[in-house]
């Protein structure tokens, strides 16, 4: 019997929740928290406004790409397209505003042409049955193909100043981009939890069969959520532009693994079906929390690379135990 | 005289987060015999062979094998003891061939550059095989062409390969027609000839009957007993088991009289099924369709259900004609389905059982697309209160649920969108003996308060306990109808013997 429990709290040791089963969210509030108290203390500077101001304007864009991001990995699928979607849209919006769209065409051509690269996404992947990866790698060459092409692959000065305000404008003080960002956080959480549309998300996530079996259209349901993650990708490429005030077609290179890794770390399954945006939320600002204190603290880029690696393989180890030990 | 126990446990208790799964259980397996372990679902059957199997270990208790003491922590350990399972879902790779199935993991035969001599790999795939006088599989053949008896019995197969003296078998019958089950218990006898001993889990307590020596009961995690087979009734089982008789329960369906007709098929085809079928149910009426095993029986209520590609044919729900292209249609039109296999089909078992229950009616709840949570809790609760689904937790995620109350949200969430007709596809498949009675007695109210129900099951007395008519398919056409006074398990089986 001894070594029965002792066989039982090697597995503890190994399994900080295995007793008592805290609530994700909370796991990681911990976890960012004692970063930040980490940092307070290693570094005056980062309670700093200022520092704050930019952890939240360097996260603003992959927070931003993982709010459809979510979506897509609930329903058990992948969009690898959003990075490269994100720098063709800022080439879209450049160009068309310097073609004589004016400033609300610009940004309402780059918003539809985003949507656009999602929605065929979800047709791919929806109608014609193409596994996720496979549709949205191809679309991602697509776009950034086309970007270059379109720009020549030079960069485009947007022609209108007031453009900036989305990038680097403030409201009581706030950057406008962390207002876009938490705006469309509390827009995701509410669809998933309320609406018809999160629940089917989930749904076809968790089962596709038996959600196709009772009624739900899953086709139509991809194309949405891959629309929403071309949206998202859009509006991530407008903050992205705005900032820089030009638009790169080589734009948001990686982004969509940073985005990834914010769901990832934030404990939604890869295997669809579980997670929310919450988690998502604190996921994001747990990458960007590491960055900026790595840069704080002088360390280099190179090692905040391994640490990112190393957090993103650690979560979703503490969720294959979590799940091995629940009956 | 005592015989020393092959396996024997000794207050075996496992604890999952909130219940307690096993309770001090004692279990022992002697040499050469064949040991039945019965009890309702959720009675701790399947939690007992995974400590066994060492897919779980236990948090008290002792395991003994020939009276020494010993550790099952991980899987290789039980394997090295000489302790095989065979589960209820498959294990095998479906695209290698038999062959390779059979030998996976082993050391092949290899000549001095170190390639395998797969002449001589076939040669010994055969001998196995016919150890167990299994002659008609060529070792060649990947094992996803093989039927689902063949595929059992490559299992079995494996296991002799790996010198299996304990082997345990969770409802081996799943999905064997009556033939195939006869082949199964020969290769079962002969296993036994050969000195392994069996664990054998089934709901089916006539196969207990007509292959088990002894058999142990559990209820609710606890060890009811143990009896020598040929001590006990069938009947004194199922009171062990459940600790009611509720054999008293069997009943003909009551609704004699069946009113208009609310389903009319006519000349139906789809990519799954050859020959166009027709088909009417009155209001009121349960009709049953009997067939083997492939006959095209779960086909049919696809078809009707819109949930494989239609090629042609009318539906007609009280009169009136209906496009059914798509399981949303089909709905729409107040059918629903309830799948052969509903963790695979069925249900979202990473949802709850509010979510689940909801699933096909999220149109009703939700106005503008928002959901109405007050609205769905009430629709839940008084479902959940109504099936008598347990546990009672619309907050409950489905895939910790017993198999029985699995089965009953799935009814839930066809009787949540107040469906008309209910097309059942083996109702009964992995749920125990207590929760099929209650699944049966939900079927009789439903079809009281006036729905009708088109019923597929393998089990003759079912058929016979539930249907005012039965619909007799073979390879995918309806050779007979059988009316009330018609019907009796032996005309049904006469008829699909045939």
């Amino acid at each position: 019997m001894s070594k029965a429990n002792s066989q039982q709290e090697s597995k503890n040791f190994l399994n900080p929740f295995s007793k008592i089963s805290i609530p994700r969210q909370l796991v990681l509030l911990l976890i960012l928290i004692f970063m930040w108290i980490i940092m307070a203390i290693l570094s005056p500077r980062f309670l700093s406004v200022a520092n704050l101001s930019s952890i939240g304007i360097s996260i603003a864009t992959i927070a931003i790409l993982a709010i459809g991001q979510t979506f897509v990995i609930l329903t058990a699928g992948i969009d690898l397209s959003v990075g490269n979607v994100l720098g063709f849209v800022g080439v879209v919006t450049a160009l068309s505003m310097t073609r004589g769209l004016g400033f609300i065409g610009g940004i309402l051509a780059g918003i539809v042409v985003g949507t656009l690269c999602g929605f065929t996404n979800g047709i791919v992947v929806g109608k014609g049955k193409i596994p996720p990866f496979i549709a949205t790698l191809g679309m991602m060459g697509i776009v950034r193909g086309i970007a270059l092409i379109i720009s020549g692959g030079f960069p485009i000065i947007v022609p209108f100043e007031a453009f900036s305000f989305l990038g680097t404008g403030k409201i009581l003080k706030i950057p406008v981009p962390v207002i876009v960002t938490l705006f469309l956080f509390l827009a995701g959480f509410y669809t998933l939890k309320h609406t018809q549309i999160g629940r089917k998300t989930y749904a076809i996530g968790s089962n596709e069969e038996a959600s196709r079996l009772s009624g739900i259209n899953v086709s139509w349901q991809k194309i949405f959520v891959y629309s929403l993650s071309g949206f998202t990708a859009s509006i991530a490429g407008l903050v992205e532009t705005a900032r820089l005030f030009s638009a790169y077609p080589t734009a948001g290179s990686g982004y969509e693994l940073d985005s990834i890794a914010a769901v990832v770390i934030g404990g939604t399954s890869f295997f669809g079906g579980e997670g929310n945006i919450l988690q998502t939320f604190i996921g994001a600002l747990i990458i960007s929390t590491l960055r900026n204190g790595c840069n704080l603290l002088g360390i280099s880029p190179f090692i905040q690379q391994v640490l990112i690696g190393v957090i993103i393989i650690g979560a979703v180890y503490v969720d294959r135990i979590k799940s091995n030990l629940t009956p | 005289m005592e015989q020393i126990p092959i396996l024997s446990l000794e207050g075996i208790t496992k604890e999952f987060p909130g219940v307690k799964a096993l309770d001090s259980v004692d279990f022992r397996l002697l040499p050469g015999e064949i040991h039945a372990l019965v009890g309702e679902n959720g009675a701790g059957k399947s939690t007992l062979i995974k400590i066994i199997s060492g897919a779980y270990g236990c948090n008290k208790g002792k395991i003994f094998i020939e009276g020494k003491e010993v550790q099952i922590n991980v899987p290789q350990n039980a394997i090295n003891f000489g302790i095989s399972t065979i589960y209820q879902e498959f294990t095998l790779a479906p695209h290698l061939s038999v062959a390779e199935n059979l030998f996976l993991g082993k050391e092949l035969p290899k000549n001095n550059f170190g390639k395998i001599q797969w002449s001589e790999v076939y040669q010994n795939t055969i001998e196995f095989l016919n150890r167990l006088e299994v002659n008609d599989v060529d070792p060649h053949t990947p094992v996803n062409c093989l039927s689902v008896a063949q595929q059992r019995l490559i299992e079995i197969a494996k296991a002799l390969v790996s010198e299996t003296r304990i082997l345990t078998m969770d409802e081996p019958t799943t999905c064997l027609t009556q033939n195939e089950i006869n082949i199964l218990f020969k290769v079962v006898r002969i296993l036994k000839k050969k000195g392994v001993s069996i664990i054998y889990i089934s709901h089916y307590l006539d196969e207990v009957f007509e292959i088990c020596d002894s058999v142990t009961v559990l209820k609710d995690g606890k060890k009811i007993g143990d009896y020598q087979v040929k001590d006990v009734s069938i009947n004194d089982l199922v009171t062990l088991m459940i600790g009611k008789d509720i054999m008293k329960s069997h009943k003909v369906n009551q609704v004699k009289k069946v009113g208009d007709e609310v389903l009319r098929v006519e000349r139906l085809k789809s990519n799954k099924i050859k020959h166009p079928i027709d088909l009417t149910l009155r209001k009121g009426e349960i009709l049953g369709i009997a067939g083997l095993l492939g006959s095209g029986r779960s086909e049919v209520l696809k078809a009707i259900f819109g949930a494989d590609l239609i090629l042609s044919g009318s539906i007609f729900v009280d009169g009136e004609k209906k496009v059914i292209r798509s399981p949303r249609d089909a709905i729409l039109a107040g059918l629903g389905l309830l799948t052969e296999d509903k963790k695979r089909t069925g249900l979202a078992l990473k949802l709850n059982i509010k979510e689940n229950i909801t699933l096909a009616s999220l149109d009703l709840i939700v106005s503008k697309g928002i959901i109405n949570h007050k609205e769905e809790e009430d629709k839940v609760d008084h479902l959940i209160k109504w099936l008598n689904i347990k546990p009672p937790i619309p907050e409950k995620r489905v895939e910790f649920l017993s198999g029985g109350n699995q089965q009953k949200v799935v009814l839930a969430k066809w009787l949540c969108r107040n469906c008309k007709i209910l097309l059942l596809d083996e109702p009964n498949k992995g749920i125990d003996i207590g929760a099929k009675q209650e699944v049966f007695n939900l079927v009789r109210t439903f079809v009281q308060q006036g729905g009708s129900v088109i019923m597929v099951s393998s089990e003759l007395s079912e058929l016979t306990e539930m249907c005012n008519r039965i619909l007799i398919i073979k390879e995918g056409i309806f050779i007979k109808e059988l009316q009330d006074e018609t019907i009796s398990q032996k005309s049904i089986f006469a008829n699909l013997v045939s």
